[in-house]
């Protein structure tokens, strides 16, 4: 009988464990009404999302293309207050959840380069237009060679998250020599 | 009990339970699944009895809702959210997309239950015995091992209770008993097998020009069986092909295709679901008829 309990206990500690390691939220909680004002002394950043190659692609297939805007911009260039140690995935959690836009990513404790990966942005998924498509990210017009968790922003930088169908060659990335 | 089904040439039932498993596994349409859970439940439930399937059921009922919860907790694409958890969304399509890999699992499980009662160790040395007669070998004698092992696994808890070892109230000392049972049952079935390798050589399995004895014939009902089957299976491909019933989760659950030509699938598959079970009962008619008569 003793044995039964002790059982009992482990399962509840695992359920228990279960529910303090991970966040859960209400779709309320998660989307946010208010960002922070910008004041005059207050640090900035730009941020876009932009999927205008993926209408261009004819892979897409009809059901995610009647989702996108028509001009492709999800999200126009816009001014956004930078925190201190904002990186360009904070940055853009903030952005998403502002807008109400659907967002998924993986975490960085999944893969092994220890940083974010952007997954999907409004149902345009990694893998929708080619094999070898997904979303990548621009700081002042150039590709940067770390992970979206990983950059640390300065003021007035401009973040432009951009999808490619080409491992970034559509979008004037050089290939790099290694 | 000897069904009825095993008169069948191993060609037909292969080609039945293969087109079948494939029609199944290769379309994601819930009413597909649907059909094809309902119609091999019944004809497991029909070819063994139900009070046996009871554990398996229940087993597979915990199946299905362990792949249910799991598929939400890696797929987050979906707009009907539920709740968010470390920032990622957890939605209704993900896990109905779930519950539906999960239905599909289960039946391709039930169907494999049906295959494996109807589908004896002579079939399988019939079919495959001059392509690979090594691998048809191997095939038979694995298949034959499940219910020898059962069957093994009761005589040792049997013994086993005699001696006194399932007497602890607790349910936690009763799992590890069984775990001690399963310990001894791994040790006899290494020991057999090298007496079945052993036996085999001495019969003479590893000489050449060793031919196996059968009789089948391709009767007349046969070969209806596998026109039905061949014709429902390229209707059903080419209909998948050009996008007729085909079904899609994300972003939004897509409007369950009724058209012609879909409706016709859901049709031709379930006629091709329900002829086992048909013919069954059928020939059970048709016995009671003849016990009538006399």
């Amino acid at each position: 009988m003793k044995k039964d309990i002790a059982i009992f206990a482990l399962f509840v500690a695992v359920l228990i464990s279960i529910l303090c390691f991970n966040d859960f939220q209400s779709v309320d909680q998660y989307y946010i009404n208010h960002i922070d004002d910008i004041k005059s002394n207050s640090k900035t950043v730009f941020l876009s999302i932009d999927c205008e190659n993926a209408l261009k692609s004819n892979k897409l297939s009809d059901n995610i293309r009647n989702r996108l805007p028509k001009d492709g911009k999800i999200i126009k260039q816009t001014e956004y207050v930078l925190r201190d140690n904002d990186t360009v995935y904070s940055v853009l959690l903030r952005a998403v959840k502002f807008n109400k836009i659907q967002f998924e990513f993986q975490g960085s404790d999944k893969n092994s380069f220890n940083t974010v990966y952007i997954e999907g942005i409004n149902y345009l998924y990694e893998f929708d237009c080619s094999s070898v498509s997904g979303w990548m990210y621009k700081v002042n017009g150039e590709f940067p060679q770390v992970g979206c968790s990983n950059y640390k922003l300065k003021d007035k930088d401009r973040i432009q998250i951009v999808y490619s169908n080409n491992l970034g060659k559509d979008l004037g990335k050089e290939e790099s020599n290694q | 009990m000897r069904s009825t089904l095993e008169n069948f040439h191993p060609i037909t039932l292969f080609l039945y339970f293969i087109a079948i498993v494939f029609i199944n596994v290769f379309t994601n349409n819930p009413v597909i699944s649907i059909i094809s859970l309902i119609t091999s439940l019944l004809l497991c439930i029909k070819l063994s009895c139900f009070k046996n399937l009871i554990g398996d059921i229940v087993f597979y009922l915990f199946l299905l809702i362990l792949i249910s919860l799991t598929n939400p907790m890696f797929s987050h694409n979906g707009q009907t959210i539920l709740f968010f958890m470390n920032d990622n969304p957890i939605t209704l399509e993900s896990l109905l997309c779930g519950v539906n890999i999960g239905v599909m699992i289960i039946s391709v499980l039930f169907w494999c239950n049906c295959f494996n009662k109807v589908f004896g160790s002579d079939k399988i040395i019939y079919l495959f015995g001059k392509i690979t007669p090594k691998l048809a070998l191997v095939m038979s004698i694995t298949l034959h091992f499940i219910p020898t092992y059962k069957s093994k696994y009761k005589e040792l808890s049997i013994a086993q209770k005699g001696l006194g070892l399932y007497s602890d109230e607790s349910k936690f000392v009763h799992v590890i008993n069984s775990v001690k049972v399963f310990f001894s049952l791994i040790t006899w079935s290494i020991e057999s097998s090298i007496d079945t390798a052993n036996s085999m050589k001495a019969r003479g399995n590893e000489l050449k020009h060793r031919t196996s004895f059968s009789i089948y014939k391709l009767r007349k009902i046969d070969t209806i069986v596998i026109l039905i089957t061949i014709i429902v299976f390229l209707s059903v491909i080419i209909n998948s092909r050009y996008g007729f019933n085909s079904y899609e989760f994300y972003p939004t659950m897509s409007i369950l295709p009724m058209d012609l030509f879909s409706l016709l699938c859901y049709f031709g598959y379930g006629v091709l679901c329900f002829l086992p079970l048909f013919y069954l009962v059928k020939e059970d008619m048709l016995w009671n008829y003849y016990v009538s008569k006399i």
